[in-house]
């Protein structure tokens, strides 16, 4: 038992420090975020990229949602859709 | 380590994973957008729109609102500017089924306006450091129950009648649900209560709406929907048909009922709705009415379109009224506009923002009521570059003198305009819209010394940037 648990913590140790590292540049390769703002860790999407990545979604359909999750999907698109429509709207 | 030993250590590598997994379902999302405009035009920013006096609403510029060409000279200077906006949205989303909403907005007028103060839309000359920050809306979204959403505080609303009764944000509550295919809403909002600057009691001297709503999916091609407002005015507002005593006690107890309907047969949409108002408005008994149809088509690689509107108007100012309300009917405080007819003099610009000029820019339009006719065109030529071509064409429905004197003739006005835009980076666009006027006998003679005002005008060179 004592070597499953070691072996459990030392899994958890090793994911944990691979996540660690991940988010550094290796000493070879260009920092994107830093040079182009790509790739940066805490990179968040814009509405318009929301919006496709949604619409990407809902195209797959039933293969990979259920009814259920579709019409989840169907929700967050409308409200995607309401937050660029209320940051569009003319007037004073 | 025991047996015990290892399953409480697991034990709390489960508990803080649980603990942390909610935690971490916190997600901050901010929105905004940019948008700044070049405008080149004989119709905003000069004199034959209510520039500066604001319809009576505001001594300086904060965004005028209607063509009043009326005794000025034919010939105006045309004016040059450019005017900015920014928006910036942030929500916290607790889950899926909660999260509080926030809008805010930043505005300069015209480059220039002024600076070191404290005014809306203005901070646009030199030096800058404007206390200018407007708070648009600040709500609460929370699905309370299964298939029951609240929004409650200061959110946008609109009708489901191409916002021409009203499209703005208000205070209130408004709960929506979901039961297969039938959406009903229900709602209550508090669009003023002016208690305080008349017997320091409130909640009586008040501007309310009720709202009941409900749309039916009958099946994938055919939707249709009926509401129920009830406008109740009891307050000291500028929302009166007569726009010179804005100071006055309001009377407004309205019902409305309308039905509208969207149906798709392939390439084609064809949509509308119907509207019927029976009450008081201002100690006028009213029975005003709107109609409207709408199509879509898809010819080629482009989309066609066509809208056609009616508002019943009045040519009387006592008795019985056939003058549509709507919220409201000064055009200081329009909060509504038909925008689907894609006009920018006619009827409202969808680009325009603190300048906001029109020829009809109010549903109700002085009591006139409207008549128009609408066509456009939208062809994308490439990826990146998508152009548009429309005509309008509108009269007043009734003529009760408004401006001053009996009109020519009800015919307002045939408008053309054009617009291309390009996507010059991911998310900025860059575009030009250009319209043009051929002023109807409405208009004849009402310049000074009896003469027509010229033909209106406006271009614009647009750049606006979304994320």
């Amino acid at each position: 038992m004592k070597k499953v648990l070691i072996a459990v913590l030392t899994a958890f140790a090793l994911s944990a420090a691979t996540a660690a590292f991940a988010a550094d540049v290796k000493s070879s390769e260009k920092d994107e975020c830093l040079l182009a703002s790509k790739g940066c860790k805490d990179q968040v999407d814009s509405i318009q990229q929301r919006i496709r990545k949604i619409n990407t979604e809902i195209k797959k359909g039933k293969k990979v949602y259920s009814a259920e999750e579709l019409k989840k999907l169907q929700q967050k698109l409308k409200e995607a859709d309401e937050i660029l429509n209320n940051l569009d709207k003319p007037g004073r | 380590m025991k047996r015990r030993n290892v399953l409480a250590a697991l034990a709390i590598l489960g508990v803080t994973a649980a603990a942390t997994t909610p935690a971490m379902a916190l997600e901050n999302e901010f929105h905004g957008m940019f948008q700044a405009q070049y405008i080149n035009s004989n119709f905003n920013g000069a004199a034959t729109t209510t520039f500066p006096a604001n319809a009576g609403v505001g001594p300086t510029y904060g965004g005028d609102t209607q063509y009043v060409p009326f005794g000025l000279p034919k010939h105006v200077y045309s004016a040059n500017f450019v005017e900015q906006r920014a928006r910036l949205g942030y929500t916290a989303k607790a889950s899926s089924d909660l999260k509080l909403v926030t809008q805010f907005e930043l505005d300069y007028a015209y480059w220039g306006d002024s600076s070191y103060g404290t005014h809306r839309n203005h901070g646009a000359a030199i030096g800058a450091d404007q206390t200018n920050i407007e708070t648009k809306s600040i709500y609460l979204d929370a699905n309370i129950f299964k298939d029951v959403n609240m929004r409650l505080g200061m959110m946008p609303y609109n009708d489901s009648f191409k916002s021409i009764m009203f499209d703005a944000d208000m205070a209130g509550i408004a709960f929506s649900s979901s039961y297969n295919k039938f959406t009903p809403t229900i709602g209550f909002f508090r669009f003023n209560d002016t208690g305080n600057n008349k017997d320091n009691v409130l909640g009586h001297l008040t501007n309310d709406l009720f709202v009941l709503d409900g749309k039916y999916e009958v099946n994938k091609d055919l939707k249709v929907g009926a509401a129920y407002y009830f406008f109740r005015n009891n307050a000291i507002t500028t929302d009166s048909n007569d726009l010179t005593n804005i100071d006055f006690q309001q009377d407004v107890k309205l019902h409305t009922l309308g039905l509208n309907a969207e149906y798709t047969a392939g390439p084609l949409t064809l949509n509308g709705f119907g509207i019927l108002e029976v009450g008081t408005v201002n100690a006028r008994a009213t029975t005003a009415y709107a109609l409207n149809a709408g199509a879509k088509y898809k010819v080629g690689s482009g989309k066609a379109h066509a809208e056609f509107l009616y508002v019943s108007g009045d040519s009387g100012t006592t008795g019985h009224s056939n003058a549509f309300y709507a919220v409201f009917n000064n055009v200081g405080t329009a909060e509504h506009g038909y925008y689907d007819n894609e006009m920018v003099i006619l009827g409202r610009d969808k680009n325009a923002m603190t300048t906001d000029n029109s020829i009809i820019a109010t549903a109700g339009n002085f009591g006139q009521g409207q008549i128009g006719g609408y066509i456009g065109y939208e062809l994308p030529l490439t990826d990146r570059l998508t152009t548009a071509a429309n005509a309008g064409f509108a009269a007043v429905a009734k003529d009760n003198g408004a401006f001053g004197k009996a009109h020519k003739s009800n015919y307002l006005g045939t408008e053309i305009n054009a617009e291309a835009n390009y996507k010059l980076l991911e998310n900025l666009t860059g575009g030009v819209r250009v319209a043009y006027v051929f002023l109807g006998d409405y208009y004849k003679g009402v310049a000074l010394n009896g003469e027509t005002p010229v033909n209106p005008y406006d271009a614009k060179i647009i750049f606006k940037y979304a994320f």
